[in-house]
């Protein structure tokens, strides 16, 4: 983790250094742009924002919130069960592009992630307990979350193309990047008789999975993949 | 140009450093596939919000009936809805350490019991006490607490209660009718029952018996507070005002006498009788209220009499007596032609509130510190000695307790008592009074507020799971269930709730503490204490006496000592290990 934030803040010095260097040799022509986006963030819309053919402020929203209903089945023990992933992630984010070639950019800048993975699990299959069937929705269902372990991320990228035009309306991009929350954080909780697994004192395993990953360097890094188009909608 | 190269610079800075940082991809996978294989998932045993507790105590003694086979016979329309606490269903249920757990279909919902009541006709068998049988309503979706007392055949009785058990020898004519009358003193010649001459005894199944009949007699005085306690349970329920009409009527028998006769002939129980029939008898004393006339009883006075229907408990309509005097007194007397158990009561019923409104007045209890207390009810009803009861209740959050025996026009108090203080608990009742003329056709909420004495107590928060000894399992099962607890040394159990596999119990240093829990025909005691252990410690000492057929009978485990905590909270967590065959029965 410690080595991760040094390289970010390593990458971070050398962008703002790169970038002090550059402004001097920059042209001047401020303008706006609209753009839409689709990314491993979701589709969304951003407003960006140049006062030099270097620099430009990016805001965006983006949104992925798709659910798989009984994607595959999970057996433990003798209970069989019906496992429904569903991954929502996007949010809000503020990112400066620097522009080190006229169709290369660097963006740093944060982001304000709704990342949230999770899974509702229900039982397949009724359960008899003594002379009662409980159906599946009688049952209750138990729900695991993956969460980012901070909400406010910071966001590293490199993309091809441009976010704004330097001489037209039109323009496309392609970012990659990754945003890090920390760690990834694992919770869980359930209903009626798989309600004893939200309980925290009941949670020792859960603790044990999370602290392992607040350890592990990687953990909590989200890769961004993303093609974005633009129009630029006023210039001076 | 410049730009690029000062980039490239910079990104070979970076990716330098990242290079050299080690590879732990290999072993960052393994950590983290360890942790998923330690997770676990819970599953809680089913939550029945809906059920009711029994308790069966010695009708004079109060004590708990232990150490003999009790069974409870469930019957009754709605009987199919009555379970076992893990959800089996049988006729019949068996109750361990003088209690019982059954719990309602957990379909069953307040929206359902608004409009369809659970009616159920409960008959305890016990050997050497007899079998009463009486109506268990549930209106709402709580834990119903019920004390069945239980009339000893052949031990001491409250005084209101006398049971005769006599071998009759009469004689029999070639028709199979008696020659001669027989009597049967019950009290003296207070209370009799005469088998009259010209009587034929017949079975179940019509036929005729003859020969030695084995008489077994008891007779419930009103006028005796004690008594009034154990049949008001068996007069709470349905009615029926019509013998030809099986149509059900909601309300109150208030008794003028009570009999419950059994007699058989070679092992066969006579159950009608052709030809004179059989007589009883009894003496009602002057001052007995009579809720009909809201005076003390005159001659003159009708009372109707019942008999209890078997299956269902339900109390029918026979015929009217008249109360008749000679030179000992006032006295009623009848002849019945089949046996049951014979019953002489007003009857307040619901008519738009004029006799007896339902539902009935009641107090919901809110308790705050206690999860059960034993509760006296002491009822004094103004201008009349020793005719209604005093009630005991054990009382639960949510729970609460009718009075459906109010008569009208009459005002009385309420009185709250905690009748055993628990060691370092005292129970706060407020108001610790209600006058009834007050609570009448309403609802009062009586808050009971457990005060401790902190100084040698400690909050044992337990944390109570079950696993497999099969090392694959990945399930743990956390038990929901009703626990019951006390001193050693104390009669009373206290009932706390397992939630998901946790409670609290409130444990006095130095003392050791029964615990108890059922599941379905098993249940599972134990001991708990908490003692010093050093100067500054504490040793909690767990002694499982498990009874769950072939799972864990433990021997007493403690657990490494603690620090003494200024809190006074002390948190145990107990994972009982059981062979995978009785887990399996418990998932």
């Amino acid at each position: 983790m410690k080595k991760l934030v040094s390289l970010f803040l390593l990458s971070l010095v050398t962008f703002v250094l790169s970038a002090q260097s550059s402004t001097n040799s920059a042209r001047s022509s401020f303008g706006v742009a609209v753009g839409l986006s689709a990314s491993t963030n979701g589709l969304g819309g951003n407003v960006t924002a140049v006062w030099n053919d270097k620099f430009a402020l990016r805001l965006g929203y983006e949104k992925l919130d798709r659910s798989f209903p009984n994607a595959f089945v999970y057996q433990q023990d003798d209970f069989n069960f019906d496992v429904s992933p569903r991954i929502k992630t996007g949010g809000f984010s503020a990112i400066v592009d620097w522009y080190f070639l006229k169709s290369l950019y660097v963006s740093a800048g944060v982001m304000v992630t709704d990342l949230h993975l999770s899974a509702k699990i229900v039982s397949a299959d009724p359960l008899t307990i003594g002379d009662i069937e409980y159906s599946p929705n009688e049952m209750g269902e138990m729900n695991i979350a993956v969460g980012p372990q901070n909400k406010v991320a910071p966001y590293v990228g490199l993309g091809f193309g441009r976010n704004i035009s330097r001489d037209h309306r039109f323009t496309m991009s392609f970012e990659i990047g990754a945003y890090h929350t920390g760690s990834y954080i694992v919770d869980v909780n359930g209903t009626e008789l798989f309600e004893a697994n939200g309980d925290p004192a009941n949670q020792e395993s859960i603790n044990n999975l999370n602290e392992t990953l607040k350890g592990i360097s990687w953990s909590g890094i989200y890769p961004v993949v993303k093609l974005g188009i633009s129009y630029k909608i006023w210039k001076k | 140009m410049k730009t690029l190269k000062l980039l490239l610079f910079y990104l070979a800075v970076f990716f330098a450093a990242l290079f050299f940082t080690r590879c732990s991809l290999t072993e960052d996978i393994a950590k983290i596939t360890d942790a998923l294989d330690s997770l676990k998932v819970s599953v809680g045993t089913p939550q029945f919000k809906t059920g009711i507790h029994f308790e069966f105590v010695d009708a004079k003694t109060g004590e708990y009936i232990t150490g003999k086979e009790l069974k409870l016979i469930v019957t009754g329309n709605d009987a199919s809805k009555v379970f076992d606490n893990i959800g089996s269903q049988a006729e019949s249920y068996n109750a361990s350490y003088g209690m019982l757990d059954l719990v309602i279909d957990p379909d069953v919902d307040s929206a359902y019991l608004a409009t369809n009541p659970i009616k159920i006709n409960v008959t305890p068998v016990v050997n050497g006490y007899l079998s009463l049988s009486q109506q268990v309503e549930i209106y709402s979706p709580n834990i119903k607490n019920v004390i069945i007392a239980l009339i000893n055949l052949t031990g001491s009785n409250p005084n209101g209660v006398k049971v005769s058990i006599q071998n009759l020898s009469p004689t029999y004519d070639s028709q199979g009718r008696t020659i001669s009358t027989i009597v049967q003193q019950i009290d003296g010649a207070n209370t009799t029952v005469e088998l009259l001459q010209g009587t034929v005894l017949k079975s179940a199944s019509g036929s005729v018996l003859k020969g030695n009949i084995s008489s077994q007699v008891v007779y419930f005085n009103p006028k005796d507070s004690a008594t009034q306690n154990i049949i008001q349970g068996i007069l709470t329920g349905d009615v029926q005002l019509d013998r030809n009409n099986p149509q059900s009527t909601q309300g109150k028998l208030v008794s003028a006498g009570m009999f419950a006769a059994q007699l058989s002939v070679g092992g066969q129980i006579v159950k009608t009788f052709d030809g004179a029939g059989l007589k009883l008898k009894t003496r009602v004393a002057s001052d007995l209220y009579n809720p009909d006339k809201d005076r003390v009883v005159n001659v003159g006075d009708t009372v109707p009499m019942w008999s209890q229907e078997e299956l269902t408990g339900k109390w029918v309509f026979e015929k009217n007596s008249v109360i008749k005097s000679d030179v000992e007194g006032l006295y009623l007397e009848d002849v019945v032609n089949h046996l049951s158990y014979w019953n002489w009561d007003w009857f307040t019923r619901q008519i738009g509130g004029i006799y007896c409104d339902y539902p009935y007045p009641r107090i919901n209890w809110n308790l705050t510190g206690v999860g059960s207390a034993n509760v006296d009810i002491i009822v004094k009803l103004n201008g009349v000695t020793s005719q209604y009861p005093t009630m005991k209740e054990i009382i639960y959050p949510y729970a609460y307790t009718e009075f459906g025996f109010f008569p009208r026009n009459r005002s009385g108090n309420i009185k709250f008592v905690d009748p055993k203080p628990l060691p370092g608990r005292k129970l706060i009742f407020t108001p610790a009074s209600i006058d009834f003329a007050n609570l009448n056709r309403t609802v009062k909420t009586v808050n009971v507020t457990a005060e401790y004495d902190n100084k040698d107590l400690y909050d044992v928060k337990i944390n109570l799971s079950a696993k497999s000894s099969d090392p694959k399992s990945k399930i743990i099962i956390k038990p929901n269930a009703y626990l019951y607890y006390k001193p050693a040394s104390v009669r009373n159990w206290e009932g706390v709730s397992l939630r998901n596999g946790k409670t609290t119990f409130k444990l006095k240093l130095g003392q050791p503490y029964d615990i108890l829990a059922y599941f379905g025909n098993n249940s599972g005691k134990g001991t708990l204490l908490v003692e010093k252990y050093g100067a500054n410690q504490l040793q909690i000492t767990l002694t499982p006496t498990m009874n769950l057929n072939s799972g864990t009978t433990g021997s007493a485990i403690k657990l490494p000592p603690v620090s003494k905590p200024a809190n006074n909270i002390v948190n145990v967590d107990y994972t009982a290990i059981l062979s995978a065959s009785v887990f399996n029965t418990l998932k």
